[in-house]
């Protein structure tokens, strides 16, 4: 079994999951809102693998970067599905998918200016007191900047200061950042605040353009990427949970599974 | 923040629902598009996969135009985006007039692919405690992930593209979830056993204290042959965990 390593569990693994030997990891993570409310044989399934392992949660509509009011009532019920599931860590993006009270179901990239780090960190505030948590907020993958006015690692890291939350480092989407907007990453990483770093997430993407990734977990992680992960884990204060995510194009759990203890054995390898 | 902040936003997310060429502040030319194109495909594909039925119903055109104004002038609310589908049936009804008119059977054909999604994803109902003991002398206990729809088109038992207005009457249908397999199952019922099923649900009366009512609903007379003719219908239920026992 993975002592670092997790894995990104989708209903497409079916129940080859808990059958595939190869397959250990030290945690699963799950969208909240995929498995809020929801019984059946879903939830059989579920409990099944809870039984297993530990549940890492990621949330997709918290939408911390909206203009929009926080949706407490969605909120009660995340809570709610945590304390049901021992979610060790809730994880979010930092970005907006609400807007003009609509949903739209994907991750759209918050202006880097100051009212919008003091907008942001009064309502990451707000809900770290209302879940009893801290909030583990992720550097999401963005196509275009929108209105900045600072540069994106000052944004995060006057979010990450004023909010006093936590850090998903989410290496790829780095990766994936710095292709697309010019950037050198490891240039990014050194003055990122690793000192909030609370999970990490590794996973590949599909290069569309000479100019242009898109950030869609539809492929194994590359190489550049890993030896991003090795740059910045020995840079951390020491160990932290790793998930490898694939969302689409899935291959054989025997493949995944693979993937997995090589991330694991690269954390073997610097944190012991 | 700040106005200008907060209509920088706003631009970006109504771009993204309607996908209407806009001026966004510092942003990379030729990058936007992206976000329309990975948002509008997040919402067709929920909606598809949702409503197969429908999107077979539908020509190409249709259902991209449905698919398209629908996100674009709805506000959608749920912040589950499995469940946000259902919100699409609400909205045909008001605004898709032209749609309704032309396919007389949408709106129940959406209904019914709604319902097997969320009798298949629904959180677990309390089973009864208590068991049937028998089909006559004993109230029928009833899995309570059930329900009865009433239908004037036959959604249930015909390829929705061959159903056309001469197919309107009376129809029922027994949706359930089996507690074994957590399958999603249809069932037609006779306006009999749909009114036998509904009255056995609403009460907790065995059908030997029904008496007149139940020989009047079958026109049948003679308990013997009322119970062999419920018979059948009686072990079915039991067979497939929709009559507890
Ligand atoms: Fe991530």
């Amino acid at each position: 079994m993975a002592e670092f390593v997790g894995i990104g569990y989708r209903k497409d693994f079916g129940n080859a999951f808990l059958e595939c030997a190869e397959m250990q990891p030290a945690f699963i993570e799950v969208a909240p809102e995929n498995w809020i409310e929801v019984g059946g044989y879903w939830k059989n399934e579920l409990r099944k693998v809870a039984d297993k392992y530990p549940i890492f949660n990621h949330g997709l509509s918290l939408s911390i970067g909206s203009p929009d009011p926080v949706d407490f009532d969605f909120l009660e019920k995340v809570k709610r599905f945590q304390s049901e599931w021992d979610v060790k860590i809730y994880s979010e993006h930092l970005s907006y998918s609400k807007c003009d009270n609509a949903h739209l179901y994907d991750l759209l990239p918050i202006p880097f200016r100051q009212d919008a780090v003091d907008h942001v960190s009064e309502r990451i505030q707000r809900v770290q007191d209302f879940l009893g948590r801290k909030l583990v907020i992720e550097i999401v993958s963005y196509y275009t900047p929108v209105a900045a006015e600072m540069s994106e690692v000052d944004f995060i890291n006057a979010i990450l200061d004023k909010a006093d939350c936590e850090l998903l480092f989410d290496i790829n989407n780095i990766y994936v950042n710095g292709f697309n907007h010019n950037y050198d990453p490891k240039g990014f990483i050194d003055s990122l605040d690793l000192s909030r770093v609370k999970y990490i997430h590794m996973a590949g993407h599909d290069k569309v353009s000479d100019d242009l990734i898109i950030d869609t977990h539809g492929q194994p992680i590359i190489d550049p990427v890993f030896d991003l992960f090795e740059y910045s884990i020995g840079k951390l204060n020491g160990p932290v949970p790793v998930l490898l995510e694939r969302d689409f194009n899935i291959p054989e759990l025997t493949e995944l599974a693979q993937e997995l203890n090589h991330l694991e054995a690269i954390c073997q390898n610097v944190w012991k | 923040m700040k106005d200008q902040t907060i209509e920088q936003q706003q631009l970006l997310a109504a771009y993204c629902r309607n996908g209407v060429d806009v001026e966004i502040l510092g942003t990379t030319d030729g990058r936007l598009h992206n976000y329309r194109r990975l948002v509008f495909n997040v919402v067709r594909d929920a909606l598809s996969s949702t409503y197969p039925l429908t999107y077979n119903l539908l020509e190409i055109n249709e259902w991209e135009d449905l698919c398209k104004s629908f996100f674009s002038d709805h506000k959608c609310q749920d912040p589950q985006v499995w469940r946000m589908p259902f919100e699409l049936i609400k909205y045909v009804q008001e605004f898709k007039v032209d749609l309704t008119k032309k396919y007389p059977q949408l709106i129940e054909l959406l209904h019914f692919e709604w319902l097997e999604v969320e009798y298949y994803m629904m959180p677990d109902q309390k089973f009864p405690e208590e068991k049937t003991k028998d089909l006559w002398t004993s109230p029928w206990q009833l899995n309570p992930e059930s329900e009865i729809m009433h239908l004037t088109y036959p959604v249930h038992l015909k390829n929705a593209r061959f159903i056309s207005r001469s197919d309107q009457g009376m129809y029922f249908c027994l949706i359930y979830r089996q507690p074994d397999t957590f399958k999603v199952k249809f069932l037609n019922l006779s306006p009999f056993f749909a009114w036998l099923l509904s009255r056995v649900k609403d009460s907790s009366v065995a059908l030997s204290e029904m008496g007149q009512e139940i020989e009047d609903a079958f026109n049948i007379s003679d308990p013997e042959a009322l119970k062999e003719n419920i018979r059948p219908f009686f072990e079915k239920l039991v067979a497939d965990g929709m009559v507890v026992t």
